[in-house]
């Protein structure tokens, strides 16, 4: 097909050259050619169809979906609260409120309260994953799911680190 | 040496400009005609004021120096080493060298500007190899125990060390060994010590020494040992422990009323007068917006002190710092209410209005006012041409927070009196408004010739004297303009939600006389209306129930509003808040009610409200005289 296209004289160019750019019997043969490939595609097994949500392909490396939350090497949440995300995002997707850390929680101080994502308002752009300096949140390959309403689209900290637990990508570092 | 540096320190040679700033004739002055000092600095040649040290000449010029322990309110110490800066000999125009014992080489020495007398003739280098290299090692050395947990950090965003690691640090630390990790600290009710994070600068240390007097803080134990702490069983504990928060260049000390509630990068700041005391601090009150990235919880998230030489220099108390609670308290009043029945802003200030001048049409004086120190000095004034001109009541009397003994400090000095606008009161309300007229007013509406009571408070936590709530009990018509719930709002008939300090425009006039702007930085909450709004709809209403006469009676020669419609000169953009009416009357701006009242009274004659600016102007004395504090 492109390679049709670049053979192709222009209009301007074949007018000015004076004479016809592709031939009535040249055009037919071209038409012969596709339609025996339709053909031979038509009557070979197999399809390129997925029959998407039944199945899915797996996802390209790099592809960017849910966002997910992780764990630290003691099951707690790894974020600490620095909104780096929330300040990196050009969506302003991201809420969070920032508490002190449980007393029982030696190690830490700062912890999310609240860390909720609007993925209506997201365009999972990846910037959140590369602005968080203790790589606790990451956008996985799963794609996002349909929804019935708009509040089931703000996924909040607990959703979020489900997807994580799921994905089994929830031990780490510890930062 | 580069090129660059070379050219400087030639330009500094003997024989060449130097000279003539060495041994310039007469007394130099500066250009404001106070006596000054000549130096020259990277080259340049300048004449600064007589500072009391170097660093103090070179912040005027305008060179960036970076330090950590140099505070301009506090004594120097030298500690840090961070602003060094090398000086050449004013004779021979050559740079001072010290021998490196490590190389036994002759470098450039390093003094500290801080600690550097200031003096006529100085040759002074801020940026040269010697310099940039002695600013690397102290920001590696100060890095060595400092924790990197920027990310819990609260001051983050405005941490001194941080940017000074970004702009004058080296990009890594060349040491191995394991950083000394030590627990935070409770150093007091309102001061946490982050311990690990401190670079013992000693600022905390000479801020409660030198302003505070409490001395509290000390610096205990040796080498990488040391940390701040305060003696067994004295936390500090005194009204200005949060300066030290504030003067703490990094995240070592934090106010517990501030911790995790915002990273400072998403604040909003907007001038503003601290409302807790006569003294009347210039502030910046700092909010988060409610639909900023990263938190739906909005509101006023701290205040704190704006440097200020006239009144505050850069300090303020802790009460102060707290003074915002009430503005989202959750008995904040939020709708108007007439006759114990919700109602719209509009028909309440209409009923308002109706109800009392019916009151004063059925018996002259019927109708009295009692304003509060709390009030802007416009709000003041609309309130005077409500109540004496309007319903021709007598002078309002005043409600005022109690009066506690002042705090005194080596440094700084709260006063006792805790109203923002007593001064302005005496000046707009007359001066015996907060003497004899209140019980004056508590007689006439005992034995009821006063009927009807119009009050505006808006002082938070005011509990009424038991005399006038009982007083105000006689009354058949009570209509109270307030922020919060009270006493006073329980037995009002018509209640009207008025805005905060930090939700209105308007002017503050303190106990030294100075006039200073407080400006609407957040809007008040829904269903409650800017003071001077109401005071205007309600003024509206009482005279237009009395017809054509109410309207000659209030505009007396010289008008409220600017007849109707018509539009004023000194209209501007400051009109928020203010609605446009479509009969043609029109709202005024508290700027344009400055206007009016500043042609009125000789204390503010000429003053607007950019003469007073963002730091203040003093009023004038009965005599005319503008005479600054202190």
């Amino acid at each position: 097909m492109e390679r049709h296209e670049d053979q192709t004289p222009t209009r301007e160019s074949a007018s000015e050259a004076g004479w016809i750019a592709v031939s009535p019997v040249a055009l037919l043969a071209e038409t012969v050619k596709a339609l025996a490939h339709t053909f031979r595609r038509l009557v070979r097994r197999g399809s390129f169809t997925v029959q998407y949500p039944e199945e899915s392909l797996p996802p390209r490396k790099g592809y960017r979906g849910e966002h997910y939350l992780k764990r630290d090497a003691k099951g707690r949440v790894k974020c600490v609260a620095c909104f780096m995300c929330a300040a990196a995002c050009p969506a302003r997707c991201i809420t969070i409120e920032a508490g002190a850390a449980p007393p029982e929680w030696k190690d830490r101080e700062k912890y999310p309260v609240r860390f909720e994502i609007d993925l209506l308002r997201c365009i999972y752009c990846g910037m959140c994953e590369e602005a968080c300096p203790v790589d606790a949140i990451a956008l996985s390959g799963t794609f996002p799911q349909v929804a019935s309403s708009r509040a089931e689209k703000i996924y909040d900290r607990d959703r979020l680190l489900a997807i994580g637990d799921k994905l089994g990508d929830n031990i780490s570092i510890a930062p | 040496m580069s090129g660059e540096a070379a050219d400087r320190k030639r330009s500094v040679g003997p024989g060449g400009p130097d000279r003539q700033v060495a041994t310039g004739p007469g007394p130099v002055l500066c250009s404001d005609g106070k006596p000054g000092v000549r130096i020259r600095v990277n080259g340049r040649d300048y004449i600064v004021h007589r500072h009391r040290n170097l660093l103090d000449a070179l912040d005027e010029i305008g060179v960036e120096i970076p330090r950590f322990c140099y505070h301009p309110g506090l004594s120097p110490a030298g500690n840090c080493r961070m602003c060094y800066v090398t000086l050449a000999d004013p004779q021979t125009g050559r740079t001072i060298t010290t021998q490196n014992l490590a190389t036994m080489r002759e470098e450039p020495k390093l003094f500290t500007a801080c600690t550097t007398p200031l003096s006529d003739g100085m040759i002074v280098e801020t940026d040269n190899e010697a310099v940039r290299r002695g600013r690397e090692l102290v920001m590696e050395f100060l890095l060595i125990n400092h924790p990197l947990d920027c990310p819990v950090c609260d001051k983050a965003g405005e941490c001194v060390l941080q940017n000074y690691a970004f702009a004058y640090g080296r990009d890594r630390s060349r040491f191995i060994e394991r950083k000394i990790e030590k627990p935070p600290k409770t150093l007091g009710p309102d001061l946490l010590l982050w311990t690990d994070r401190c670079i013992k600068c000693t600022r905390c240390i000479r801020f409660l020494d030198e302003i505070a007097g409490t001395r509290e803080l000390a610096m205990v134990n040796r080498g990488d040992h040391t940390e701040i702490d305060v003696a067994p069983g004295h936390p500090v504990s005194g009204p200005m422990t949060c300066n030290v928060v504030d003067i703490c260049p990094v995240g070592a000390l934090l106010d517990p009323g501030f911790l995790y509630a915002a990273r400072v990068w998403m604040l909003e700041r907007a001038p503003g007068i601290c409302p807790g005391c006569a003294r009347g601090c210039s502030v910046n009150i700092e909010w988060l917006p409610p639909q900023s990235a990263g938190s739906e919880r909005g509101g006023i998230k701290r205040i704190v002190p704006r440097y200020n030489p006239l009144i505050n220099g850069y300090w303020m108390c802790d009460l102060g710092r707290r003074a915002h609670k009430h503005v989202s308290a959750r008995e904040r009043l939020r709708r108007a209410i007439v006759d114990g029945r919700p109602a719209s802003v509009e028909e309440a200030c209409e009923a308002a209005g109706r109800r009392l001048a019916a009151a004063a049409r059925e018996r002259p004086g019927a109708a009295a006012g009692i304003g509060s120190a709390w009030m802007t000095i416009e709000e003041m004034w609309l309130f005077e041409r409500l109540i004496c001109e309007a319903l021709g009541g007598k002078p309002p009397a005043l409600l005022s927070a109690p009066r506690v003994p002042d705090i005194g400090m080596p440094g700084f000095r709260i006063s006792g009196d805790r109203n923002p606008d007593r001064a302005g009161a005496r000046l707009i309300f007359g001066s015996d408004a907060d003497d004899g007229r209140m019980e004056a007013a508590i007689r006439a509406m005992r034995d009821g010739t006063v009927m009807a009571g119009l009050v505006s408070c808006g002082i938070p936590g005011f509990v009424p004297p038991a005399e006038l709530i009982e007083a105000l009990a006689n009354l058949k018509l009570l209509v109270v303009l307030d922020i919060l719930e009270s006493e006073l709002i329980r037995r009002a008939h018509i209640v009207l939600p008025g805005a905060a300090f930090v939700e209105k425009d308007g002017v503050f006039v303190n106990g030294d006389g100075i006039a200073q702007r407080i400006l609407r930085a957040v809007p008040p909450p829904a269903g409650a209306r800017e003071d001077a709004e109401l005071l205007q709809m309600i003024t509206r209403a009482a005279v237009e129930a009395d017809g054509e006469s109410g309207v000659e009676r209030v505009g007396n020669g010289r008008k409220l509003w600017e007849g109707r419609g018509g539009a004023s000169p000194d209209t501007d953009g400051a009109t928020a808040g203010m609605s446009g009416r479509e009969d043609g009357w029109r709202l005024l701006s508290a700027r344009e009610i400055f206007a009016r009242l500043a042609a009125e009274r000789a204390e503010f004659a000429g003053m607007t409200y950019d003469s007073i600016g963002e730091s203040g102007a003093p009023t004038a004395r009965a005599d005319g005289v503008r005479d600054a504090w202190p």
